[in-house]
């Protein structure tokens, strides 16, 4: 029988899961190494956390059985470095999955960047940050507004001087 | 999500700038300047991620000065700048020099290459503000003179890296100077250095951590100067194109000496033969990836056949320069 962890969201809703599918969060991996099985996480919602699990789940059921050597050091090599993409997901099944995983709208999607972030789920993390990225990529501030719903809130004067100040980063100016 | 109250302040002011400083530092530097324009509070976060202000290049960027002097009106963020590239930046001067490393003095890399202005008055400045510097590119900078050298030497005591690359007015008075005293150098580059000699290049001996050295056109060299290199014996990647004065006995004693080479050129030597070969062969095989012996026509055996016998391990036959 699996071990099983219970995580409870921010509005009180309790989930179970299976250890392994816990573990991939780092933050969890930690606590539970302390002997506690039941895991508040205040700062997630009920609707986030479902999502998270499944993500969790999904990639759990692939890791325990790596298709291909590659795949199991593409995962150990992922954990050193911070701020580099993550090596692509090996498997070109669960990458399709993963791609429909994140089509989600801004909020939804924002939401789980914070939630990856504070339970420091690597492979998550790397997967929602690519698609904010591509979302930013090559975009004015004024599409960049646009795109996330952001209200501009410089005054004209202050825009001014901070398109003047900053003009030197873009290179066909 | 914008909308009205709570939830959309909340939106604004706390959602989109965390996210916007988590996925900061994978974006482009363009793209981390747009986002600091589009909210006071998206500024704000932004500012306080120091790991994206490490990093400053306005490589072959029109107009750098003028981009340099509006960068430096974020004053305060670039006191954490660790790497500043302006390669090929042509008209940026001494005076843009002190500008800009006054206000960096966590600079480590400083890339300068082919910037005809800079004198030794810029090179006061950066050795003076810029303690930690690690690694320092001023090839093609051929104003540069041997009290640069001296500068260099006394104030830069951690420098790892450095590429002098066509600086015609040095001497070998002046590396001397960087030969005695910089003793941490990983890497150091002379291509191109015609004028240095012997009286130089034994003194390489004293850098015990060298793995990189680029002698392309050292054509005074010879088989004592080499020899005395030799004794760097973690040398990995090792230049010797157009070093026409070396032979047989300079290459086995870099053979013998240096038993983890990597790369090596021989380039354009005519008076190398298959004996040098053999005794590189003999303790580097196992190591060695690249070798140019393009026009060393005293090696009979140079065929890619003749070679992968000797080296198993080779991919590259030419070394570009």
């Amino acid at each position: 029988m699996a071990k099983m962890i219970k995580l409870v969201s921010g509005d009180g809703a309790e989930f179970e899961v299976e250890e392994e599918v816990a573990f991939q969060s780092k933050i969890i991996k930690d606590i539970v190494a302390d002997a506690d099985d039941v895991i508040p996480l205040p700062t997630v919602s009920s609707k986030v956390l479902i999502q998270v699990i499944e993500y969790c789940r999904k990639h759990a059921a692939v890791n325990s059985f790596p298709l291909s050597p590659s795949s199991s050091a593409a995962a150990a090599a992922s954990s050193s470095s911070s701020i580099s993409y993550s090596k692509p997901v090996s498997d070109p099944a669960l990458r399709a999955w993963d791609n429909e995983f994140v089509k989600l709208n801004n909020s939804s999607l924002f939401d789980i960047v914070i939630a990856a972030n504070y339970l420091d789920i690597e492979e998550l993390v790397d997967l929602v940050l690519e698609t904010v990225a591509d979302r930013i990529k090559g975009k004015q501030a004024q599409e960049i507004r646009r795109q996330f719903n952001i209200e501009n809130d410089f005054t004209p004067e202050e825009e001014e001087a901070l398109r003047r100040e900053n003009s030197w980063a873009f290179q066909n100016n | 999500m914008a909308g009205t109250g709570e939830s959309s302040r909340s939106w604004e002011r706390e959602t989109v700038p965390m996210v916007m400083t988590i996925v900061s530092p994978m974006l482009a530097q363009r793209d981390v300047y747009s986002l600091l324009l589009v909210s006071p509070w998206c500024y704000r976060a932004l500012l306080s991620v120091s790991t994206i202000w490490e990093v400053l290049d306005l490589h072959e960027m029109s107009k750098a000065g003028e981009r340099l002097r509006s960068a430096l009106l974020l004053g305060k963020v670039l006191q954490g700048l660790q790497h500043l590239n302006l390669n090929g930046c042509q008209k940026i001067s001494d005076v843009g020099i002190e500008a800009i490393t006054s206000c960096c003095p966590q600079l480590r890399e400083f890339y300068l290459y082919w910037n005809v202005r800079l004198t030794n008055v810029g090179i006061t400045h950066i050795v003076r503000n810029c303690r930690e510097l690690r690694s320092l590119n001023l090839s093609g900078c051929k104003n540069i003179s041997d009290h640069c050298l001296h500068l260099i030497g006394d104030n830069c005591q951690k420098l790892q890296d450095l590429d002098i690359t066509r600086c015609t007015k040095l001497t070998d008075r002046g590396l001397q100077q960087i030969l005695l005293k910089c003793s941490l150098l990983q890497r150091l580059n002379l291509y191109a250095l015609s004028s240095l000699t012997d009286a130089a290049y034994k003194k390489i001996a004293c850098l015990s951590h060298l793995t990189f050295l680029d002698l392309c056109g050292a054509q005074n060299l010879t088989d004592e100067g080499l020899s005395c290199i030799a004794g760097c014996k973690n040398l990995a990647s090792l230049n010797l194109t157009w070093c026409v004065r070396v032979t047989d006995m300079g290459v086995i004693a870099i053979a013998e000496g240096c038993r983890s080479l990597e790369l090596l050129s021989l380039h354009g030597i005519i008076s190398v033969t298959d004996a040098c070969l053999e005794a590189l062969s003999k303790f580097s095989s196992n190591s060695l990836m690249t070798l140019d012996v393009n026009g060393c026509v005293g090696i009979k055996k140079r065929s890619r056949e003749h070679l992968l016998q000797l080296f198993p391990l080779l991919r590259c036959f030419k070394v570009h320069s």
